[in-house]
């Protein structure tokens, strides 16, 4: 390839990386912690802390309190107890409000978890910076932008297999930096592009609008209801007694097997018109589409069963399956953790480097210090360290806000954002190494220290955890010590020999 | 010298950006209104492949430089799917 497109590329590569660089950190680290979501709501919400109860009384217990408390509601929704949620979760729709409740299905009692968004907040984070549709497309562009950067990153450096092998950590910090952006970058190559790939398909029709404008003139919600070729009976005003939804789940395990049903979607519950869903679960295949079987809900007749798709949609289904990864269970999961953690220092590598690069340009040519420069590498501190100091704040959140604060759920959320925000200040005062070291060490203590603040406001301190077999809670709190043990790691490798300097404020 | 090779950097990446959008939008329309497929699968289908194609369409515009007749070339790619993504009885 001619010089001239090579350098293009480069350019590409390096600005792209840069300008999208500091989002796409916090979209990776959020979408690493988002393979965990629902451990992570586990440890945010540990009133729901109960055994999982089989799925038979545990529906027969549903049914009843929906009943009880929601006989007018239009739609219910009942998710039965799982390893990783092993509470009932209730949800309905009334006058216009959504309602969940939930329920230890061993006892019946309902559980009042504390209002909080916890694991769904970083996945929300993650696909729409907590900013909605604009939030969406801004994502959306890093996700564009990625596979650009990956693309031009592979012509760029054609040495792809040496690269691999290449790590001088004492070749000088420029040299350095670079084979370990370029190490990470190759290590984790297939998956960079495929997450960012699927991670565009999964809201396709945001993205690339085209197809569905012109065969729906911009109706999604029949494209929706076509492709997951959903059938629902019109609803009749009339009041009409349903078939008992233990006795469905029946003919639905008899279909699906012995504790493979996830949930049932009940439409229009006890009146004329009745529609029951039931959901196989999704965990033992790469496609996210859950087969479904349709019944009426005041007959029991079978209407629909869902089990096969058309190959066009099958490909859509596996290959967002790819990027939510339900699928093979914990060691997928810690797989995506890790190759997502490479990605985002693979990001960060990148995003020292451009400046070590122009430093060390600009003292070579005795040139005085760029003031832009200077503020690209605060901010680099600014996307990483601090946004890592505000999510570690978020969970402190989670402990420290009283229960009864109104709009709690809110403020943990403010507080993500309040402390990422005052970490900005600190990042343009200090010393650029300073500042990454202060701020790595802060976001790497206030990590360390949260399962001791969990063992001191709430039973399910991590000993407990562990003696009572409740690994979802043990592995976030274990998490959180790795991850604040290697923070401080960076943090004091940075340091050596630079305590002194960053004391004196130099 | 820096600032004006950067410029022309810049000048290319928006005519690649723009070509690029154009084309994959179009197009993405125009095979969506021709497969021979259910409704569902025609609209999802080309949507899959519009992606990575446009990608690799966007950095082999920024190696070569949209050139006049590249431009052109590809301005009129996207002049005709727009006519067959509205009347496919052309085609």
């Amino acid at each position: 390839m001619k010089t001239g497109a090579l350098q293009s590329l480069a350019w590409l590569h390096t600005w792209s990386g840069l300008v999208v660089g500091w989002l796409l950190f916090a979209v990776c680290f959020t979408g690493s912690l988002a393979v965990f979501h629902r451990e992570i709501s586990h440890w945010m919400q540990p009133e729901l802390q109960v055994n999982a109860a089989e799925a038979e009384p545990s529906l027969r217990l549903g049914e009843a309190y929906l009943r009880r408390h929601a006989a007018q509601a239009p739609f219910w929704s009942i998710r039965l107890p799982s390893a990783q949620e092993p509470a009932l979760e209730l949800s309905w729709q009334q006058d216009g409000a959504s309602f969940t409740h939930f329920l230890d299905a061993q006892s019946g009692r309902l559980l009042v978890p504390r209002p909080s968004e916890g694991g769904e907040f970083l996945v929300e984070l993650h696909y729409s910076f907590h900013a909605g549709t604009p939030g969406l497309w801004l994502v959306g562009l890093c996700g564009i932008v990625m596979l650009l950067a990956g693309g031009s990153g592979i012509v760029i450096h054609r040495r792809l297999f040496k690269d691999f092998f290449t790590f001088r950590p004492r070749a000088g910090a420029q040299r350095s930096w670079l084979d370990a952006h370029n190490l990470l970058g190759v290590l984790a190559l297939p998956f960079h592009l495929m997450i960012a790939y699927t991670g565009l398909i999964a809201s396709a029709w945001t993205f690339l609008p085209a197809a569905f404008n012109t065969l729906y003139d911009g109706n999604l919600s029949a494209y929706f209801l076509e492709s997951a070729q959903t059938l629902i009976q019109p609803p009749e005003a009339q009041a009409m007694p349903m078939v008992s939804l233990t006795q469905l789940l029946a003919q639905a395990e008899a279909h699906f097997g012995m504790g493979q049903v996830a949930s049932l979607l009940v439409l229009n519950p006890d009146h004329g018109g009745a529609t029951v869903q039931v959901l196989r679960q999704v965990g033992d295949q790469v496609a996210l589409a859950a087969d479904r079987l349709t019944f009426d809900g005041i007959s029991g007749t079978l209407l629909q069963v869902v089990d096969t798709r058309s190959p066009a949609q099958h490909s859509y289904t596996v290959l967002a399956g790819l990027h939510y990864a339900q699928f093979g269970g914990a060691p997928v999961r810690w797989l995506y953790f890790f190759l997502g953690l490479a990605s985002c220092a693979m990001i960060a590598t990148g995003l020292v480097l451009f400046s070590i690069k122009r430093r060390e340009k600009h003292q070579r040519d005795a040139l005085a210090p760029s003031r832009a420069y200077a503020v690209i590498e605060r901010c680099n501190v600014l996307a990483v360290a601090g946004f890592l100091n505000g999510v570690a704040a978020y969970f402190w959140a989670n402990r420290l806000l009283p229960l009864s604060l109104p709009g709690r759920e809110g403020w943990e959320i403010a507080t993500l954002f309040l402390v990422w925000l005052a970490t900005l200040p600190h990042a343009l005062l200090r010393p650029a190494r300073c500042a990454w070291i202060e701020q790595l060490a802060s976001a790497g203590l206030l990590c360390l220290l949260l399962p001791l603040l969990n063992g001191l406001t709430t039973e399910a301190h991590l000993l407990h955890s562990l003696q009572h077999g409740r690994w979802a809670m043990a592995s976030v709190d274990l998490s959180f010590m790795a991850t604040g043990g290697l923070l401080m790691g960076i943090a004091w490798k940075l340091a050596e020999g630079r305590i002194l300097e960053c004391k004196r404020g130099r | 010298m820096v600032q004006s090779r950067t410029a022309a950097l810049l000048r290319r990446l928006t005519l690649a950006v723009a070509l690029t959008g154009l084309l994959a939008y179009w197009l993405t329309a125009a095979v969506a209104r021709l497969l021979p497929l259910p409704r569902a699968d025609a609209a999802i289908l080309p949507t899959l492949l519009a992606f990575p194609l446009a990608v690799v369409l966007l950095l082999w515009l920024m190696a070569t430089g949209p050139s006049r007749r590249r431009t052109l070339v590809l301005a009129l790619l996207g002049a005709a799917a727009f006519c067959l993504s509205r009347y496919p009885q052309c085609a």
